[in-house]
């Protein structure tokens, strides 16, 4: 799949900007704070219906206006897709395909999108919550079913937290089945994604250790295991069980912190280097293969499972956080993906062989250099 | 902002349920502006409505005596009862002329975040309707979503034992429909519930 097209009006620091790609890669310069990644993000809320950097649609809708537009053209051989979202600084937003009112949850079949950004580096370093964030996007891209399942559950243990915290004040003899009847539903929930993030783990494995050597050089082993809050291993058929036998078990201490203890929204991806811990042992530049391999394993899953092509791949300043040889390396391994999308402040720091088309950034205006 | 009443007039609209700024503008206008249209039928109902209405005292749905027109009805079957959220899902059901029993409308779903437990919806009344014998089947048609699915979860426990058939609505295409733009979920439900022909 490529972009073939993007219009945007009061998004970010745009005013209005029409911008057309008829080749890959497209490579966008400019001093920071210009509109770069502004930019970028817009492809991915288009994308994905929601911003990769704030909550809030507010703070997307340049100041003065009350509502932005992204108006995007996507094309998979002869075939082309025209998204179109309003988003409004308040109010919920609206997405169009092809002019028809359509779902955001059903954005993400249609256009997949893998972006490296030097966030990624929390995904080694960081919170349990990024590494969660990487396999639930990855999961939502490989079976896109996933996206609803995700945030089904995410409004399941909400609905469970609250009740949990409204019980805290409860007697001790309180009625608990209502307690019961959600969690009864966030356990078929709980026991679909757990299933699917162990396959994708799996799944994930090999291309991941491999992508790492690919990128860091070297023979180091990079090795992912994933670290459930249901404790021991459990056999996949009996999650549920497991499950329901802890919240039997633990409803007291649930109720005592008002919050639920188990479920795939505790649970961890351990990324290990030669068996050693990444999050505690790895060096900065370890740290950064790592999240570039990641990212790397993601793009090898999508082009496996898209029905529109490779994804759309995006290094939003990525490139300056590598070392020559690693950048030749990173370059290298993408250079047969039909779109890729870079964003640098050096044009130096954009390998040569990378090639492509070059826009400069200045100010909410990009323009071919 | 336009001044004084008018405004306020907007504002009024604009709290209403899918009624936008736009469109409050637009209807509060075509009142004041309109020569066809007397806005004086509207006050009148508006200013007695919540008196007059009227909820069946036996299945709380919406009525205008003390029992509604389907619960008065000698012809509907007394022993199947569908448990639904709101008053509108009565009548959507009944636009299918499929149902002869009779219904039981909670008022809402199961919702913590919305503040909404059971003791807030209309499930002792069904408790005590669940006392005469001659009910068989239990129907739970809340809505297809989280908080409906919870509140059929907690009363298909809560009535297990009360030895009735408890069945809870089909999830699946819609009719007329192509299989190809039905999404995920619905098509994985569908499949679930497939049946043997």
């Amino acid at each position: 799949m490529r972009i073939a097209g993007v219009q945007l009006s009061a998004w970010r620091n745009y005013d209005q900007q029409v911008a057309v790609f008829d080749s890959s890669p497209t490579v966008l310069i400019g001093p920071n704070g210009q509109g770069k990644t502004n930019f970028v993000e817009a492809i991915t809320y288009a994308a994905r219906g929601k911003s990769h950097r704030v909550s809030a649609d507010s703070a997307l809708v340049r100041s003065g206006h009350t509502e932005a537009h992204i108006r995007m053209r996507v094309a998979h051989g002869e075939r082309t897709l025209d998204v179109d979202v309003v988003v409004k600084s308040s109010g919920s937003n609206q997405v169009r395909l092809n002019g028809q009112p359509a779902k955001k949850r059903d954005l993400i079949r249609l256009l997949p999108i893998v972006m490296f950004a030097p966030e990624d580096m929390d995904i080694v370093r960081g919170e349990p919550q990024a590494r969660r964030d990487f396999l639930d996007d990855l999961l939502a891209l490989s079976i896109p079913r996933f996206a609803g399942v995700l945030a089904d559950y995410d409004r399941v243990v909400r609905q469970r937290n609250t009740l949990l915290k409204s019980l805290r004040s409860a007697p001790a003899d309180a009625d608990l089945s209502p307690l019961d009847a959600w969690t009864e539903n966030l356990i078929v929930l709980a026991g679909q994604i757990m299933r699917e993030r162990r396959r994708i783990i799996d799944r994930l494995r090999p291309d991941f250790a491999r992508d790492y050597i690919a990128i860091a050089g070297g023979d180091a082993r990079a090795s992912l295991a994933l670290v459930e809050s249901l404790g021991d291993a459990v056999d996949s058929a009996q999650i549920e069980e497991r499950l329901r036998e802890l919240f039997h078990v633990k409803h007291s201490e649930e109720r005592d912190r008002g919050t639920t203890l188990f479920g795939p929204h505790r649970d961890d991806l351990h990324i290990a280097l030669n068996e050693l811990p990444s999050r505690t042992h790895s060096s900065q530049g370890e740290a950064w293969s790592l999240a570039i391999a990641l990212r790397l394993a993601m793009v090898d899953i999508t082009r496996e499972t898209s029905t529109v092509g490779d994804p759309v791949v995006i290094l939003d300043d990525v490139f300056s956080e590598l070392d020559a040889a690693r950048r030749e390396r990173l370059a290298a391994h993408l250079s047969d993906i039909e779109h890729i999308i870079i964003t640098a402040a050096d044009s130096a720091s954009v390998p040569e062989s990378v090639g492509g088309m070059r826009y400069l950034v200045t100010g909410g205006v990009m323009t071919r250099a | 902002m336009y001044e004084g009443i008018l405004q306020n007039l907007i504002d009024e609209f604009g709290k209403l349920p899918g009624i936008g700024p736009k469109s409050a503008q637009r209807i509060a206008f075509y009142i004041v502006q309109s020569e066809s249209y007397n806005p004086a039928n509207l006050s009148s109902i508006l200013a007695t409505i919540r008196e007059s209405i009227k909820f069946c005292e036996v299945c709380g749905n919406v009525a205008d005596d003390v029992r509604c027109a389907i619960c008065r009805d000698p012809r509907r079957r007394g022993d199947m009862i569908c448990v639904v959220e709101e008053a509108k899902d009565v009548v959507a059901i009944e636009r299918t002329r499929e149902f002869r029993g009779t219904y039981h409308v909670l008022g809402g779903a199961i919702s913590p975040i919305d503040g909404v437990g059971p003791a807030d919806l209309r499930i002792a009344q069904l408790l005590e309707r669940l006392r005469d014998t001659s009910i068989t089947e239990v129907i739970l048609a809340t809505d297809p979503n989280l908080e409906g699915e919870a509140t059929a979860t907690y009363l298909a426990r809560l009535l297990a034992d009360f030895g009735i058939t408890i069945t809870r609505l089909a999830s699946g295409l819609p009719v007329g429909g192509d299989l190809e733009y039905a999404d995920e979920v619905t098509l994985g439900r569908a499949f679930e519930g497939r049946t043997r022909l």
